[in-house]
C-alpha cells in the first residue's frame, strides 16, 4: 500500500513539474509581460524601463527557476493587475470556490447516482429512457445559458433565490445546480453501464444462486463493485469544478478563483494566471491521487 | 453474449443478420434506430438552414436598422412579420443572426474535433501499437493534459494570441484530444493482440501496413462515435469562450456571443438569450443523439429493437 | 424406486427476439433421484445450461420458461413467487457451481464473507457458527490452511482453489441438489481430475443428488449414474451410463463416441526416419517481465527455459502442455514472430533473425486457435486469402483471383465465399479461411496453435483431416501445439510434453501416448483415455 501511494505521488510530482514549465513558458512566450504592464498606449521607452525594472530582460530559463523556487517557498509573485501578492489573492477567493465545488459535487452525486442505478436496474424501460433523456439534455445545455435561464425563472419570475452574489449559502444554490448539472451525464452513464456490467457478471449469478435478490443483492453484492469506476470519475469531475467554475462564477457574480482567473486574463495579469493554471492542475492531480487511494481501499485487487 | 451466439444456430436469425455484410448490418440497424434517425434528421435540417437559410430568406445578419431596435419575435406583442424572431440591440434581424450562427458553430465544432482527432488518434495508435516506453511517455503527456484546466487555458491563449475562427478551432482542438487518445489506445491494444494482426505479421506485412489496414479501420467505429460527441463538446466550448468575450468577436454572430450580448437585457428582452440558447441546445442534442446512435449501430453486440 | 427428488416435465425455454420468440430448449423430461448423479452432455448451444438455469431462475433477461413444470421434492417450483423461491430454494435446496472459477466469485469481498453470508442469511445462525462451518467446509473440499484462507480474496488463489471455494460455498447449506455446470472445463487437465474426484467423494459423503453438465462425454461418464444427451435443444438420448456408452441409440451420440474412439487411435503412417531437420532450435530462452506500473515490483516469468530440439522435414511434431506451460510462446518464437532472449532458431541453416519479414513468411506460416479473431472482420474472404499474394507480389495481378480461388478450393471453400465477410461464416469455415491464407504462399512449415480447440467435436475432425491432407499434398512440415491429447494422437509422428517452460518428455507419438515415462505425462494421458470402447469392456459398468 505504501509503495502504491509513493509511486502515485511520484507521478503527481513529475506531472506538476512538467506543468509548471508549460504554464510559465506558454504564458511568458505568448505575450510580452512588459507590454502587458505598460498597457496599449505606452511608448517603447516606457516599456523598456519596465522590462529592466521587473527583470524581464533576463533569460526566460533564469526567470522560470526564480519563479518556481519562489512557488516552492510559498512566494507566488506579485500581481501587476491587482498590485497584491498573488498568494493573498488566492486565499481571499478560495473559500467561495471550495463552497461552490463541494455543493455542486453534492448535486451531482444526489442526482446522478440514484438515476444511474434506477436506469441500470430497469434497462430498456421508461425509467431508463428518462434517465438517458436527462443525460442527453444535460450534456447539450450550455452551462452559462442554464444559469441565465435559472435566474430568469427562479430569481426573476419566481423570486425564490437571489439573482447573484455570494453572501450566504443560499446564494450558492443556483450556481451549485448549474455547475453540478454539467457533471451529471458522465457520472450517471458510468453508474448505469458499470452497474449493468456488474449485474451481468458471473459473481452476481453466483450470488443469485445463493438466494440473493432485489435490494439485498444490490447492496451486498453489486454496489461496491459498480462504484469503483465512479469514484475515479467523481474525482475528475470535482477537479473540473475547481478549474471550470469560471463561467458559473462570472454568471452569478461569485468572487471565487474562477472569476479571478477571468479578470486576470482580461487584465493580461501573467503572474496570477500562471499560478492559477498551476494550482488548478495540482488540485486535479491531488484529487486523483485521493481517488486512487480510495479505490485501492475499496478494491483488494489493487492493494497488492 | 454467448446466448446470442447460441441463438444464431437456431435458424431464424441466420437468415437475416448472418447473410449480411458488415455494412448491410449497420445500415439495417441505422434504419431501425429511432434516436439516430431523429438526431441525424434534426442535424441535417439545422445544417441546411444554416447554409441556405439566410440566402433563401434574403436576410443579412449584419445589416443594421437603428429604427427597428429590440423588436420582439412575432408571437409576442409588438413583433412584426418582417423580423420573425425580432431584432437585436443594433436592429439586426435576429433570425438571420441565429441561422448564420449555426454555420459558425458547425464549422468550429467539426474543425476542432478534426484537430483533436488527428492528435489523439495518432498518439493513441502509436502508444497502443508499440506499448512499452512509448506508451509510458504518451501516458505522461495524457496525465499532463488532463490536469490542465482546459477552459482557462483556452481563454488565456485565445486572448493572448488574438481571437479569430482559426485560432479558436486550433485551441479548442488542441485541448480536446484526450478521449480520442484513450479510446484509440485501448482499442489498438485490444486489436493488436488479436490473431489477425499476428497473422498479418506472419505473412510479412509491414508495421505501417498493419496499422493502416488492420488496426485503423477497426478503430473507426469507435472513433466516429467519439468524433460526433467531441463536435458537440467543441461547439459548447466555443459558445462558452464567446460568451466570456474571449472567442468569436463581434459582429460575427456566434450563439455564445449573442447570449452574452443579450445578457444585459435579461429582464426586459429575455428572448435574446432564450432563442440562441435553444438553437445551441438543439444542435448539440442532435449531434449527441446521432453519436449515441452510431455507438449502438456500430457495436457488434448491440441489438436494435 | 423411491419418489424422485427432481421431476422436470415438458420444459421449454424461449428467447424473445425481434423476430418473435425462439425456442432454445424443447420438451425436456427428466428425473433425478435422491443421491443420484445425472450427467447432461451436449455441445455449446445444445440447451443443456439453459434448462438448468431455467430451473434455478437464473435465465438471462430475454429468456423465459414457455412451457412445462418443475417439481422439487413435491414442491412446484414454478408456482413459487420470486421472494419465496430465493428464500426457500436457491442456495438452500438447489446449489450451483459454475464454469468460470476466475469470475464466479466476487472480487472485492473475502472468501470468508462469501462463504458465511449464505448460511447466516438462510439459517439465521450466528457469525461464529457460520465461520466454524465455513472452515469445516473448506477442509471438506481439501483446501490447505482453511483458517488463513477465510481472510483472503479470490484473486489471491489459483483457478483450482477458487473452484474448491465455489464447491464449499455451494455445500454450506447442505443442498438436496447440486448442479455443476462444466465445473472443470476452465481448469488445467491435471486439476480437473482432482476436482472430479472431490465431487464424487463429496456427493457420497453428503448424500445429495447431482446434475453434472459438460460438453465432454469422457468426463461425464466418469461421474454419472445416468446420462442425458442433448442436441439443439432436444434430449436425444437418455439411459444408464454404461448403456449409453456401449449401446448408443441416437446417431448423434454414436457420432460423439466415434469421435472419441477415433481420436484415441494414434495414426498409422510410415515415414522415413532419417529426414534432414528443417528447423533447429538451439538453446532458446524467453522470459516476460510483468510490471504493475511505475515503481511497482516487477515479476519475471520464465515462459520458455533453455530449450533445444530439431524438427524434421515432412514430420508432424506435437507440443503438448497445459495453459501457461509456455507452448504458445515457443510457437511464436519458432515462427519468428517474437525474438528469443537467448539462443537461435535456424530454418535449415539460416538464422530466423537474419531473414526479412517477407522471406520468413514464405518459409513458415501460423494457424491460430480462435476462429473469431483470426480474420479481420472488415475484409472479405477473398481479400484475406489473397492478401499474402498482394504483399509479396509473386503472382501477376491478373492471376491473383484465380490462384486465390484454387487455394480456397484446396481448403474446402467454394467460390461463393469469395465475396463474403467473416461474420457470415461458421467457426469451421473461418478456420478453413485461415488455413487457405497460410498455405497460399506455399510455406515449408505450418505451425498450428490449438487449431481445433475452439471448435465443436464434429468440426474438429474435419479440420484435422484437412490439415493431414494438405500436409501430404504440399509436402509440408506440421507443428501442432495443443493441450488436447486426442488431437495430438490423431495427427502426430513425434510428441513433446511441456511443463513450466521445459520439455519434460519427448519421443515417438506411439511411445509417449501409450507408455509415458514421466509422472506428469502419465497424469496428462490418464485424463483423456477414460471412455471405454465397447469392444474391450462391453457391458461392464464404469
Amino acid at each position: 500500500m505504501f509503495r502504491f501511494i509513493m509511486s502515485r505521488l511520484l507521478v503527481v510530482v513529475a506531472v506538476a513539474l512538467a506543468l509548471s514549465v508549460v504554464a510559465f513558458f506558454l504564458l511568458n512566450l505568448a505575450v510580452d509581460p512588459a507590454q502587458a504592464i505598460a498597457g496599449e498606449e505606452a511608448d517603447l521607452l516606457e516599456i523598456e524601463q519596465i522590462r529592466q525594472r521587473y527583470g524581464f530582460d533576463r533569460p526566460l530559463i533564469t526567470r522560470y527557476f526564480e519563479w518556481f523556487s519562489g512557488v516552492l517557498h510559498g512566494d507566488f509573485g506579485v500581481s501587476y493587475y491587482w498590485n497584491k501578492p498573488v498568494g493573498e489573492l488566492l486565499l481571499e477567493r478560495l473559500p467561495e470556490t471550495i463552497t461552490l465545488a463541494l455543493m455542486s459535487l453534492s448535486v451531482t452525486i444526489l442526482v446522478a447516482i440514484p438515476l444511474g442505478c434506477a436506469a441500470a436496474l430497469n434497462p430498456n424501460t421508461f425509467i431508463d429512457r428518462m434517465a438517458l433523456g436527462v443525460a442527453v439534455s444535460a450534456q447539450a445545455i450550455p452551462n452559462f445559458w442554464l444559469g441565465l435561464m435559472l435566474i430568469i425563472l427562479l430569481a426573476v419570475i419566481y423570486p425564490i433565490f437571489p439573482v447573484s452574489g455570494d453572501k450566504t449559502l443560499y446564494h450558492f444554490v443556483l450556481p451549485a445546480i448549474v455547475l453540478g448539472a454539467s457533471s451529471v451525464p458522465p457520472v450517471m452513464r458510468l453508474m448505469r453501464t458499470g452497474l449493468l456490467e456488474v449485474m451481468n457478471a458471473d459473481y452476481i449469478r453466483t450470488a443469485r444462486s445463493k438466494g440473493y435478490y432485489g435490494w439485498r443483492l444490490l447492496i451486498r453484492h453489486s454496489l461496491r463493485n459498480a462504484l469503483l469506476p465512479v469514484v475515479s470519475v467523481l474525482a475528475v469531475q470535482l477537479g473540473h469544478k475547481f478549474g471550470g467554475s469560471v463561467i458559473t462564477e462570472s454568471v452569478f457574480a461569485i468572487n471565487g478563483l474562477g472569476r479571478l482567473a477571468l479578470e486576470s486574463i482580461l487584465g493580461a495579469d501573467i503572474p496570477t494566471v500562471q499560478i492559477l493554471v498551476f494550482v488548478f492542475a495540482f488540485t486535479f492531480l491531488a484529487l486523483n491521487l485521493l481517488a486512487d487511494i480510495l479505490n485501492a481501499y475499496l478494491d483488494p485487487r489493487l492493494r497488492t | 453474449m454467448q446466448f446470442l451466439q447460441n441463438l444464431v444456430s437456431f435458424g431464424k436469425i441466420k437468415k437475416d443478420l448472418r447473410d449480411m455484410t458488415p455494412v448491410e448490418v449497420m445500415l439495417r440497424k441505422a434504419r431501425l434506430h429511432k434516436g439516430f434517425k431523429f438526431g441525424a434528421g434534426l442535424l441535417l435540417i439545422i445544417a441546411f438552414l444554416g447554409v441556405f437559410g439566410p440566402m433563401i430568406l434574403g436576410l443579412s445578419p449584419y445589416e443594421q436598422d437603428l429604427t427597428q431596435r429590440l423588436l420582439p419575435p412575432v408571437w409576442i406583442e409588438g413583433g412584426v412579420w418582417d423580423h420573425w424572431l425580432g431584432t437585436d440591440g443594433n436592429g439586426r434581424d435576429y433570425l438571420a443572426r441565429i441561422l448564420f450562427g449555426a454555420r459558425i458553430s458547425i464549422i468550429i465544432g467539426v474543425g476542432a474535433a478534426c484537430v483533436g482527432m488527428l492528435i489523439g488518434v495518432t498518439l493513441g495508435v502509436i502508444a497502443g501499437f508499440f506499448g512499452g516506453w512509448v506508451d509510458q511517455v504518451v501516458n505522461f503527456i495524457l496525465t499532463c493534459q488532463l490536469a490542465l484546466p482546459g477552459l482557462l487555458l483556452a481563454m488565456t491563449i485565445v486572448f493572448l494570441v488574438g481571437p479569430s475562427i482559426f485560432v479558436v478551432i486550433m485551441v479548442i482542438g488542441a485541448l480536446h484530444w484526450t478521449l480520442f487518445l484513450v479510446v484509440a489506445r485501448s482499442a489498438t491494444k485490444r486489436i493488436r493482440s488479436l490473431d489477425y494482426v499476428t497473422a498479418a505479421e506472419a505473412i510479412g506485412a509491414s508495421k505501417l501496413q498493419i496499422m493502416l489496414t488492420d488496426i485503423l479501420p477497426n478503430l473507426m467505429n469507435q472513433i466516429v462515435v467519439i468524433f460526433t460527441l467531441e463536435v458537440g463538446v467543441a461547439i459548447l466550448s466555443e459558445a462558452s469562450l464567446s460568451f466570456l468575450g474571449v472567442g468569436i468577436q463581434p459582429p460575427t454572430p456566434s450563439w455564445g456571443l449573442l447570449i452574452a450580448e443579450g445578457k444585459d437585457a435579461l429582464f426586459y428582452q429575455p428572448w435574446l438569450i432564450i432563442l440562441p440558447g435553444i438553437a445551441l441546445f438543439l444542435l448539440v442534442v442532435s449531434i449527441n443523439m446521432m453519436g449515441d446512435g452510431i455507438r449502438d449501430i456500430t457495436d457488434p453486440e448491440s441489438t436494435v429493437e | 424406486m423411491t419418489e424422485p427428488l427432481l421431476k422436470i416435465s415438458n420444459l421449454a425455454v424461449s428467447f424473445k427476439t425481434h423476430y418473435g420468440q425462439v425456442e432454445v430448449v424443447r420438451d425436456i423430461n427428466l428425473t433425478v433421484n435422491k443421491g443420484e448423479t445425472l450427467g447432461i452432455v451436449g455441445e455449446s448451444g445444445s440447451g443443456k445450461t439453459m434448462s438448468m438455469l431455467a430451473m434455478a431462475r437464473l435465465l438471462p433477461p430475454l429468456a423465459y420458461i414457455s412451457a412445462g413444470s418443475i417439481q422439487l421434492d413435491g414442491t412446484d417450483l414454478l408456482a413459487l413467487n420470486t421472494a419465496k423461491f430465493h428464500q426457500q430454494i436457491s442456495g438452500k435446496k438447489i446449489a450451483m457451481i459454475f464454469q468460470e472459477p476466475m469470475t464466479a466469485l466476487n472480487p472485492v469481498y473475502t472468501i470468508g464473507r462469501q462463504l458465511t453470508e449464505t448460511v447466516m442469511f438462510h439459517e439465521k445462525v450466528s457469525h461464529a457458527t457460520a465461520v466454524e462451518r465455513a472452515i469445516d467446509m473448506l477442509e471438506a473440499v481439501k483446501m490447505p490452511q482453511p483458517e488463513q484462507r477465510m481472510g483472503q480474496y479470490p484473486h489471491q488463489m489459483s483457478g483450482g482453489q477458487r473452484q474448491r471455494v465455489m464447491i464449499a460455498m455451494a455445500l454450506m447449506n447442505s443442498p438436496d441438489l447440486l448442479i455443476a455446470d462444466e465445473p472443470t472445463t476452465a481448469l488445467d487437465v491435471t486439476v480437473q481430475d482432482e476436482i472430479i474426484e472431490l465431487l464424487i467423494d463429496l456427493q457420497k459423503r453428503f448424500g445429495m443428488a447431482m446434475i453434472f453438465i459438460s460438453h465432454d462425454l469422457g468426463v461425464v461418464s466418469r461421474i454419472s449414474d445416468r446420462i442425458i444427451v442433448m442436441q439443439k435443444g432436444d434430449i436425444v438420448e437418455t439411459g444408464n451410463t454404461a448403456d449409453v456408452l456401449t449401446k448408443p441409440q441416437h446417431p448423434y451420440t454414436k457420432g460423439l463416441l466415434e469421435c472419441l474412439w477415433k481420436l484415441e487411435e494414434p495414426r498409422q503412417i510410415e515415414k522415413p526416419d532419417n529426414m534432414p531437420p528443417v528447423i533447429s532450435v538451439k538453446g532458446i530462452k524467453k522470459s516476460y517481465t510483468l510490471s504493475g506500473g511505475l515503481m511497482r515490483k516487477a515479476t519475471i516469468i520464465e515462459a520458455v527455459k533453455t530449450t533445444s530440439f530439431e524438427v524434421l522435414a515432412g514430420e508432424t511434431l506435437a507440443i503438448v502442455g497445459e495453459s501457461g506451460s509456455g507452448k504458445s510462446t515457443m510457437a511464436k518464437i519458432i515462427n519468428g514472430l517474437i525474438p528469443a532472449d537467448q539462443g537461435q532458431v535456424l530454418y535449415g541453416d539460416v538464422d530466423v533473425t537474419s531473414l526479412t519479414d517477407k522471406q520468413r513468411a514464405r518459409i513458415v506460416q501460423p494457424i491460430f486457435q480462435d476462429p473469431y479473431s483470426t480474420l479481420n472482420p472488415n475484409h472479405t474472404i477473398g481479400y484475406i486469402v489473397s492478401r499474402p499474394l498482394r504483399i509479396h507480389d509473386i503472382v501477376p495481378a491478373a492471376e491473383i483471383k484465380q490462384k486465390t480461388l484454387d487455394v480456397m478450393a484446396q481448403a474446402g471453400l467454394t467460390e461463393e465465399f469469395y465475396h463474403r465477410f467473416p461474420n457470415q461464416l461458421s467457426g469451421g469455415q473461418r478456420q478453413r479461411v485461415a488455413i487457405a491464407r497460410a498455405i497460399i504462399l506455399e510455406p515449408k512449415i505450418l505451425i498450428c496453435d490449438e487449431p481445433t480447440s475452439a471448435l465443436d467435436v464434429s468440426i474438429q475432425e474435419q479440420i484435422l483431416d484437412l490439415l493431414c491432407q494438405l500436409q501430404k499434398d504440399l509436402n509440408m512440415t506440421l507443428i501442432i501445439i495443443s493441450h488436447d491429447m486426442a488431437v495430438v494422437g490423431y495427427l502426430s509422428d513425434r510428441v513433446f510434453v511441456m511443463l513450466n517452460g521445459e520439455i519434460v518428455e519427448r519421443g515417438k507419438a506411439e511411445q509417449v501416448l501409450k507408455s509415458p515415462r514421466t509422472d506428469y505425462s502419465k497424469k496428462l494421458m490418464a485424463s483423456v483415455y477414460n471412455v471405454p470402447k465397447p469392444q474391450s469392456e462391453a457391458g461392464a459398468p464404469l
